[in-house]
């Protein structure tokens, strides 16, 4: 056997096992690029921002706040409406004591961005957990996950390596696509696989990277040793140490809103997005402005001022932290979040997500649809095809399906329920299971086409309705959202539309018996 | 193309478990060897460590045969162990 046939195999086999997995993993971290605006979504009691006020407003506001509730806090944070955050919040940090623990306690309140007073929003995980899923799972302890989602990356990178040695042509394959013929899908795979073939790369690989000191343990433990050893190459490479401690003297802290306004203008046209304190009223006060500017990869460093002078600090630098190693960590980290990226990027990234979720579809329907074609004339067919078949649409339909459940529950579920957010998690693993065996279940009764069809129409019906069911259950229904220009609930709502219209045209395609599941030559059962 | 389950077993057991030990072993080797401050060598070898591991799986399933994918590795994981010993003897006896 050639080096290229045995790559082919390796591909068709390794796609398969892990491949719905992967698929998994695409769809749930693509939402993370969204996870802010997927939460503020989630949570519609905080209300829009009806007047423009000024930054300074909002951060006297924030202050008065702070000086109520934080009076013993250690670090204090507030978070201005800017920029991607449609959220207004303070946090403050609590020292450790026996109540609040070892690394002592932060608190988050939201702000009613008219008023300053806090908000109570319903208990969610938001966005947050669909992004979790991607490397953590759920149900099952986190080493287990890590090896689990590492082992799927690593997959994907043989494949990837693998499939760049079997399409030697793959440019020219790159510019074909067969329309309405069986090499469509094969065809769409190759497309979705090569168009952000570097974007696959580098999160494949960057990903692998970010989980390491869980899945290649025994390397620093080779050198540091387990337990102690492994936190003290922790606390080397990545923690920073405080520049300046609290002094125990208490002073009044310079004004923030004059720092502000300097920070503004050190910017470089930049916004300042939160503004810190490090020991708020002590003597070595730290005041830190985050600056929110396009700079690319490399983000803007915030601007320090002492808390009493108000002159501006420059904390030490440990040069151990910037070695060239930690620095490739730190890129690796910052290309797999794109936590630069501005909204034009953001989409891209959202996109090549949802395109290395489309490949891992399409793998798995052409490793199908490869197999009728070849054991059409045999009855028995396959084995193991009936399997692929019924997980195939249970996994490429059903999850889509389930995460749209996961929005339903946020806003049907009680608002009081004990443990709301657990119950809005495990309706999305609840109506996937449902998912997973509605094909099992109707195997018998109808064709392969019309099982597809039934959970694609369900997936339409479930997210078109989504935009009528925020109307129905908060103030932020499309035509508000849209007439005060809130994109962030708007833009929620217009893509659950998208997404209900691409189910509805794939249910079609079907419905007009478009041989595009391979099934054409067992038809009799197909009734329209 | 034809495989016999047996050799596809053993080269899938060979891709996955093998190449993981062959991985780590050639990374502790590199964290050992590279003429880096001990954090970063570290860091720089397990980064690396997850080429090691696709290049042994491509390898498992390239070879002529599944006993040649093994044997590649045995002898690969056994140089990497021997510049491990040797270096970290050269460490101690400094």
């Amino acid at each position: 056997m050639s080096f290229r046939h045995s790559m082919t195999w390796l591909h068709t086999w390794s796609g398969l096992v892990l491949g719905w997995l992967l698929y998994f993993m695409f769809v749930t971290g693509s939402t993370g690029y969204f996870d802010e605006e997927i939460l503020r979504w989630m949570q519609p009691e905080i209300p829009l921002q009806e007047s423009s006020i000024s930054a300074s407003e909002f951060i006297e506001t924030a202050e008065r706040r702070l000086d109520q509730v934080a009076t013993n806090a250690t670090e204090t944070y507030i978070e201005l409406p800017l920029g991607r955050s449609p959220f207004f919040s303070i946090w403050w940090h609590e020292a450790a004591t026996p109540e609040t623990g070892p690394r002592g306690l932060w608190h988050n309140e939201k702000l009613n961005p008219n008023t300053g007073k806090p908000v109570i929003t319903r208990e969610t995980e938001g966005g947050e957990f669909l992004y979790r899923l991607h490397y953590a799972l759920h149900y099952i302890p986190g080493w287990l996950a890590y090896a689990l989602t590492s082992l799927a990356a690593m997959f994907m990178l043989v494949a990837i390596i693998s499939g760049v040695i079997i399409h030697r042509r793959i440019f020219k394959d790159f510019f074909s696509f067969r329309r309405n013929k069986q090499r469509s899908w094969l065809d769409l795979h190759n497309l979705f696989g090569v168009l952000p073939l570097p974007f696959h790369l580098m999160i494949t690989y960057s990903g692998l990277v970010l989980l390491m000191f869980s899945t290649m343990l025994p390397v620093p433990a080779s050198s540091y040793g387990v337990g102690e050893g492994l936190r003290a190459i922790y606390d080397e490479v990545f923690t920073e140490h405080e520049s300046r401690s609290a002094a125990g003297v208490s002073i009044n802290s310079k004004p923030t809103v004059s720092l502000y306004k300097d920070a503004l203008k050190r910017s470089d046209g930049g916004l300042i997005n939160y503004v810190a304190i490090k020991h708020p009223g002590d003597k070595n006060a730290v005041i830190e402005m985050g600056v929110l500017a396009d700079e690319g990869i490399d983000q803007h460093k915030p601007i320090h001022y002492d808390g009493v002078s108000g002159e501006l600090y420059e904390p030490e630098e440990d040069p151990s932290k910037h070695s060239s190693a930690k620095s490739f960590y730190d890129t690796m980290e910052i290309l797999h979040e794109g936590l630069f990226a501005r909204p034009l990027l953001r989409w891209l990234y959202f996109l090549s997500g949802l395109m290395g979720a489309g490949m891992m579809a399409t793998g798995s329907l052409l490793w199908a649809v490869n197999r009728r074609k070849k054991h059409t004339v045999s009855a028995g067919g396959v084995r193991g095809l009936a399997l692929v078949d019924r997980l195939n649409l249970g996994t490429i339909v059903g999850l889509p399906i389930a995460i749209a459940a996961y929005f339903w529950a946020n806003r049907l579920l009680a608002v009081d329920l004990v443990s709301r957010a657990n119950w809005e998690m495990n309706s999305l693993f609840i109506v996937w299971g449902i998912a997973l065996l509605h094909p099992f279940l109707r195997w018998k009764k109808t064709s392969l086409e019309n099982l597809w069809c039934e959970q694609l129409l369900f997936a339409t019906t479930v997210y078109a309705l989504i935009p009528v069911l925020n109307a129905a259950t908060s103030e932020h229904h499309l035509g508000k959202a849209l007439l005060h220009g809130d994109w962030v609930m708007a833009g929620f709502d217009l893509f659950m539309l998208v997404l209900a219209m691409c189910f509805a045209i794939t249910a079609h395609k079907l419905r007009r018996r478009i041989p595009i599941l391979g099934t054409a030559n067992s038809a009799a059962g197909v009734s329209a | 193309m034809r495989r016999s389950p047996d050799s596809v077993l053993s080269r899938s057991i060979a891709a996955i478990v093998g190449g993981y030990a062959v991985s780590n072993l050639v990374a502790i080797a590199f964290a050992t060897a590279l003429p880096m401050v001990q954090a970063e060598a570290v860091m720089t070898s397990m980064m690396l460590s997850f080429l090691f591991y696709a290049l042994a799986a491509i390898w498992a399933f390239s070879a002529k045969t599944a006993m040649l994918g093994w044997a590649g590795m045995i002898v690969t994981g056994l140089i990497a162990l021997l510049i491990w010993g040797a270096y970290s003897l050269a460490e101690s006896l400094v």
